[in-house]
C-alpha cells in the first residue's frame, strides 16, 4: 500500500503527444520552482518533514508528497498550478486533514498546496448574512466570530474546531444540526476558485441565483477533483432565540431508533437527533468527556430543538411524550448550558473516545431513508456478530446517516482485512436499503469500489466525463471519488 | 432564428411514429414560443413535431434517434415556463412530459416523494397536504406547471427565505442524456456525498443537458399554524424594519417588500392602503411562537407608527394565493439579484421610469434573500428594454444580476436574458459539449455563450 517512492500508481499514463513540449521536472527544479513563487520558507521538501502529510484521518493508506506549498493569496495558487499543470506534475489541496476518506492523501507524489496560510476572515457583512473566508479559516472560528452578534454559521461537522471551511466545501461536510439546516452545500453561495489548468474564476452568486449551470453546486462535495477554492462565501444565520435539549435513554436500540420516524412523523423538525449505542457510551464514558451513562443502556437520543422560546414547550412536551411511548428508561432536559455543552462535548468526542476500548478503529458513514434504521442497524449487529468485530455505533439518527465504528488491531493484519471487508458489506446493506455510501464523510480513496453499489458504468463514465472538462490532464486529486469504470 | 431547414418533418414523424405508434406523433404548428424573426418586425412561427411520452423508455428512444439524425429537441411540461428563456434555433420535436405524471413513491415517514417530470406541482401539493406534509416552495407559476419544469427553470418564491429553493429541496434525478442513456444521481436519503452532485447540474439547466425524467423532492411538514403579518409605512420605516427583523430572532419563512397595490381588492381594501409599500412577514411556527412574533412585530409597529394587518390560518393562506394569482397576471417579469440592503437603492430608479410611462409595474424584493423581481404589464418594448438596461447598470457595481425571467420574444431577441456572464462562461459551454456533444437538446436556450452553439 505504502508508496514512498512517489512513482505515479493512480493517474492513467498521459497521452504521449500531450507530453510534447512539455518538460518533466526533477525534483530540485520542482523545487526551486515552488520556491521562486513563494518564497523559501513556504516550502517543505525535505522526506522527514513530508511524512506528515502521508495520509489525512483515513490512516490505512499512504503516500509521500512531492512537496508542500503554501500558498497566501488565489494569485500564488493559480501561479502554482500553472506551473505544476505545465510540467504535468499532480497536485491536491489539503486544509486540515481531518478527512475521513484519503482525499487528501497523495497516492501519486502530489504536490499538496496547503491552506493553513490562507486561513482568514475576508469580510463579514451581517445586515445581509454573509461571510467570506479564506479555504484554511476554521470552521468554528467563523461562529464564534459572530457569536457576539447573535449570529452562526451553520454546518457542524463534529471536527469543526479543527477542519477547514475549504475542506468542509470539498466534501459537502455535515454536522449534528444538518437536520434542520441543512449541509455545507446549503449554505456556501459563491466561491473564488483556481481550475486545474490555473486559470481563476468566480462561481455562483453571493445573492440569489447565478446565471448558468450551478458550478458552486457541482464544486461543493468535488473532494478538490475539480480546482482548487480560494475564497468563499457563505451564508451566516441568526442564533435561535432558545435551545431546548432532551436525553433519552432506551433500554432497546429498536425502540429508539423508532423514536426517531416518530418525531419525524409527528411534524416537529428538531434541530438535531443523535444516537449513541452502548459501545460508543462505553467508550465516551472511559473519555474524559463521561456525562455519567449507566452502564447497561443499550442507547441514547440527544434530541434539540429550536426557535422561538414561546412556542418551544409545546414542541418538547410532544417530544418527551413521544420518548415515552417507546418504553424509554429515563428522559430528561438539559437544565441549564453547561449540561447541554456537557451532552454534546460526549456525543462530539465519540470518534476520538473508539481509543479508549480499541486500538484501532474504522469508521463507516452509509446513510438510508430513516424508515429503515432499525433494520439497518440491526443488520450491522449481525455483522458484527459474524465477522467476530465490535461495532459500536454513533450517528446523525434524524437524517439517516449511520456511523458504525468497527472496532480492530491493526498490528493483526487478518483482523485488518476483515474490518476493512465488514466496512464494504455494511456499505452495501446501506445501499440495498435505499440509501448510499457516505453522507458526508466522501469517498475519497477509500469507498472507490464502494461507488459501484450506487453507480452503473454508464453513471460512472458520465461523472468522468465531467471531471475532464474541468482537469483534462488528470492531475487534481486524481483517483479520488469516482473509481475508473 | 430559423427552423431547421434541413429537416424534413414528414419524415421526422414518420420514424418516431414507426418506434412509438401513431397516437403519439402529431405535426403541429408551433405559435406557443413565436420568435421575432427580425427586429420586431413580425413573429416567425415554425411546424414541430409533437410526440406525447408516457415512459421514460420513449424518452430515449425519441433522443437517440435525434442524435443520430441530428434533430432538435426541446422537452416540455405544461410550457408555463416557456418564456423564461427564448429559442434561438428552431427546434424539430417537442418532447411532451404532460402525460409522465406518475408519482412514483411517497413515504411520509420519510418525508420523501418521488415524482415523474409531468407531475404538476398543485396535485403534488393537494395530495402531499393529506399527509400533512408539502413541497416548500411557491414560485408563481401557472396551475398546470409541472415539477420538471419548475426544476429545469430553477422556479422559486418567497418561500425561499425560510426553505430555499430547488437546489436545497431535490435530492436526487434521474436524467435521460442525449444519448438516450437513462441514469440516476442523488437519492432518496437525507445526505448524500457519493460523487459528484450531477443532480445541481440539471436544477436550472432549461433542458439543455439532460432530461429529468423524475426527481426525489425532499418535503417539509405542513405548518398547522399559519400567521402573515403585513406592514406599511414609508419606504425609509421599512428599511429599519429590514434590519431590525434581520437582527432579531423572529422566524419568517416568507419575507417580502411588496408594492402594497399586488394585494389591492381582495386581501386589502383601498382604505386599508396607506403606503406603496408593504412588508409581508410570515411565521409557520407553532401557535404560541407565531403569536409572540407578531406581538413583537406590533411593539415595533407602535413605536414607527407602522400600520399592521395580521392574517391568519386560511386567511394567510388567501394572501399568498392572491399574491401568487395576481402576479402570474403580469406579463414581464425581472429578476433581480443583489445585496438586500441594495434593493431599495435599485428599485427607486426603475420606479421612476415606470412613474413616467404606460402600463404598471410592482415589487416583490426578498428581504433576506436579495432576490427582487420587478412585474410589468401593459409596459411597451421601449419602456421594458430601459428597465432592463437601467437595472443591469445599477447591479453591475455591485456584483449583482439581472435576468428576464418573462418578456415578449421580441425582447429577448434584443436583449440578452442572463445579461452579462462571469468568467465561468467557457466551463458551461465544454460541460454542455461533454453532455450534449451534438447539441441536440433545447439548442440556443442557454445563457449567452450558448446561443450559437
Ligand atoms: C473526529 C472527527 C469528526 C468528524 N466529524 C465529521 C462530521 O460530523 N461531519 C462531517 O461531514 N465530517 C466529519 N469529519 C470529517 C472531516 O472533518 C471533514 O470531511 C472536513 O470537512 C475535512 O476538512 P479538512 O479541512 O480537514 O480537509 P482535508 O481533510 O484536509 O481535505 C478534505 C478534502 O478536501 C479537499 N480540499 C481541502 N481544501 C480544499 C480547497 N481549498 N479547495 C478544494 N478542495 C480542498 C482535499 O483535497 C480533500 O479531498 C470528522 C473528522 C474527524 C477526524
Amino acid at each position: 500500500m505504502e508508496n514512498q517512492s512517489g512513482t505515479n500508481v493512480l493517474v492513467e499514463p498521459t497521452n504521449p503527444r500531450d507530453m510534447r513540449g512539455k518538460v518533466k521536472l526533477s525534483k530540485a527544479e520542482l523545487v526551486n520552482s515552488l520556491v521562486n513563487i513563494v518564497g523559501v520558507h513556504r516550502v517543505i521538501h525535505e522526506p522527514d518533514y513530508l511524512r506528515v502529510y502521508e495520509c489525512d484521518g483515513y490512516v490505512a493508506r499512504n503516500g509521500l508528497p512531492s512537496a508542500v506549498v503554501f500558498p497566501e493569496t488565489t494569485q500564488e495558487v493559480a501561479e502554482i498550478v500553472r506551473l505544476l499543470a505545465k510540467h504535468q506534475v499532480p497536485f491536491l489541496p489539503r486544509g486540515a486533514g481531518t478527512g475521513l476518506s484519503g482525499g487528501a492523501t497523495p497516492l501519486n507524489g502530489e504536490v499538496i498546496l496547503n491552506f493553513a496560510r490562507m486561513n482568514k476572515l475576508i469580510s463579514v457583512d451581517l445586515d445581509n448574512l454573509r461571510a467570506v473566508v479564506q479555504p484554511g479559516y476554521i470552521n468554528l472560528t467563523l461562529s464564534k466570530e459572530i457569536d457576539k452578534d447573535g449570529f452562526f454559521y451553520a454546518p457542524d461537522p463534529s471536527s469543526q474546531s479543527s477542519s477547514t471551511i475549504g475542506g468542509n466545501v470539498a466534501e459537502n461536510s455535515g454536522g449534528a444540526h444538518c437536520l434542520k439546516y441543512g449541509v455545507t452545500t446549503n449554505h456556501v453561495v459563491a466561491a473564488t476558485v483556481v481550475l486545474p489548468t490555473g486559470e481563476i474564476a468566480h462561481i455562483g452568486t453571493p445573492f440569489g441565483d447565478a446565471v448558468g449551470y450551478d458550478l458552486m453546486g457541482l464544486f461543493v462535495g468535488a473532494e478538490g477533483t475539480l480546482g482548487i477554492v480560494t475564497e468563499i462565501t457563505v451564508r451566516i444565520m441568526k442564533k435561535p432565540e432558545a435551545v431546548k435539549t432532551v436525553q433519552a435513554m432506551y433500554d432497546s436500540i429498536a425502540q429508539a431508533s423508532d423514536t426517531v420516524s416518530d418525531i419525524i412523523r409527528a411534524g416537529i423538525l428538531p434541530a438535531a437527533i443523535e444516537f449513541m449505542d452502548k459501545l460508543a457510551i462505553q467508550a465516551v464514558e472511559k473519555s474524559s468527556y463521561h456525562v455519567g451513562y449507566p452502564e447497561d443502556i443499550e442507547a441514547i437520543l440527544i434530541i434539540e430543538v429550536d426557535g422561538l422560546t414561546a412556542g418551544l414547550e409545546e414542541t418538547t412536551d410532544k417530544i418527551l411524550d413521544i420518548c415515552r411511548r417507546h418504553e424509554v428508561r429515563t428522559v430528561k432536559m438539559a437544565t441549564n448550558a453547561n449540561e447541554r455543552a456537557l451532552w454534546w462535548g460526549n456525543r462530539k468526542m465519540a470518534f476520538g473516545a473508539m481509543g479508549q476500548i480499541s486500538p484501532d478503529y474504522l469508521v463507516q458513514d452509509g446513510s438510508v431513508p430513516r424508515t429503515r434504521l432499525t433494520e439497518a442497524l440491526a443488520r450491522i449487529q449481525a455483522m458484527s456478530r459474524d465477522a467476530g468485530l465490535r461495532i459500536a455505533n454513533v450517528f446523525h439518527a434524524g437524517d439517516g446517516n449511520l456511523h458504525p465504528l468497527i472496532l480492530y488491531d491493526s498490528a493483526n493484519p487478518e483482523e485488518t482485512e476483515r474490518a476493512i471487508q465488514t466496512a464494504s458489506k455494511i456499505l452495501k446493506v446501506c445501499a440495498d436499503l435505499g440509501g448510499t455510501i457516505t453522507g458526508e464523510h466522501g469517498v475519497g480513496l477509500e469507498k472507490l469500489e464502494e461507488m459501484r453499489y450506487v453507480f452503473n458504468k454508464t453513471e460512472l463514465e458520465a461523472q468522468l466525463a465531467l471531471r475532464k472538462v474541468f482537469d483534462p490532464q488528470n492531475l487534481c486529486n486524481a483517483g479520488k471519488l469516482i473509481p475508473l469504470p | 432564428m430559423q427552423s431547421n431547414l434541413s429537416v424534413d418533418l414528414d419524415e421526422v414523424a414518420k420514424i418516431l411514429s414507426e418506434t412509438l405508434g401513431d397516437n403519439r406523433v402529431t405535426k403541429e404548428h408551433f405559435n406557443g414560443l413565436e420568435t421575432a424573426e427580425m427586429g420586431d418586425a413580425g413573429f416567425h412561427r415554425y411546424d414541430v413535431v409533437r410526440v406525447r411520452i408516457e415512459t421514460e423508455d420513449q424518452v430515449a428512444e425519441v433522443l437517440k434517434a435525434a442524435s443520430a439524425y441530428q434533430w432538435r429537441v426541446l422537452p416540455v411540461g405544461a410550457g408555463s415556463q416557456l418564456h423564461a428563456t427564448h429559442l434561438g434555433a428552431g427546434v424539430d420535436i417537442l418532447l411532451d412530459l404532460t402525460s409522465l405524471n406518475q408519482i412514483i413513491d411517497y413515504s411520509p415517514e420519510d418525508m420523501v416523494v418521488s415524482v415523474q417530470a409531468g407531475v404538476t406541482l398543485t396535485n403534488l401539493q393537494e395530495l402531499l397536504s393529506t399527509h400533512k406534509q408539502m413541497l416548500p416552495l411557491d414560485p408563481v407559476c401557472r396551475p398546470g406547471a409541472t415539477l420538471g419544469g419548475l426544476i429545469a427553470t430553477a422556479a422559486n418564491g418567497p418561500r425561499r427565505t425560510g426553505y430555499g429553493t430547488f437546489r436545497d429541496v431535490v435530492a436526487g434525478v434521474r436524467v435521460v442524456y442525449p444519448s438516450g442513456d437513462i441514469m440516476n444521481f442523488g437519492g432518496r436519503v437525507m445526505k448524500n456525498v457519493a460523487g459528484y452532485d450531477m443532480t445541481k447540474l440539471f436544477i436550472g439547466s432549461f433542458g439543455t443537458l439532460a432530461v429529468i425524467v423524475e426527481a426525489h423532492l425532499k418535503l417539509k411538514p405542513l405548518p398547522l399554524h399559519r400567521e402573515t403579518v403585513t406592514m406599511q409605512g414609508r419606504r425609509e420605516d421599512l428599511k429599519i424594519l429590514q434590519k431590525r427583523l434581520v437582527h432579531s430572532s423572529l422566524l419568517p419563512t416568507r419575507l417580502e417588500a411588496v408594492s402594497s397595490r399586488v394585494f389591492q381588492n381582495g386581501i386589502l381594501s383601498r382604505s386599508q392602503i396607506h403606503h406603496p409599500w408593504l412588508l409581508a412577514i410570515d411565521c409557520d411556527e407553532n401557535a404560541s411562537a407565531a403569536a409572540y412574533q407578531t406581538s413583537q412585530l406590533r411593539t415595533w409597529a407602535d413605536e414607527m407608527g407602522l400600520s399592521i394587518d395580521v392574517f391568519q390560518g386560511v386567511s394567510a393562506d388567501d394572501l399568498w394565493t392572491h399574491y401568487q394569482e395576481s402576479l402570474l397576471g403580469f406579463d414581464f417579469v425581472l429578476r433581480l439579484n443583489i445585496a438586500p440592503t441594495l434593493l431599495w437603492q435599485i428599485v427607486t430608479p426603475l420606479e421612476k421610469i415606470l412613474g413616467e410611462a404606460e402600463g404598471e409595474g410592482v415589487f416583490s424584493l426578498g428581504m433576506t434573500t436579495g432576490v427582487g423581481r420587478l412585474y410589468g404589464k401593459g409596459l411597451s418594448f421601449k419602456v421594458q428594454e430601459e428597465l432592463v438596461q437601467q437595472a443591469r447598470g445599477l447591479v453591475s457595481e455591485y456584483a449583482g444580476s439581472v435576468v428576464i425571467e418573462k418578456a415578449e420574444p421580441w425582447l429577448q431577441e434584443k436583449v440578452d436574458v442572463f445579461g452579462s456572464i462571469g468568467d465561468f462562461q467557457p466551463w458551461l459551454q465544454r460541460i454542455k459539449d461533454a453532455i450534449d456533444p451534438q447539441n441536440i437538446l433545447s439548442p440556443g436556450r442557454f445563457v449567452g455563450g450558448m446561443k450559437n452553439a
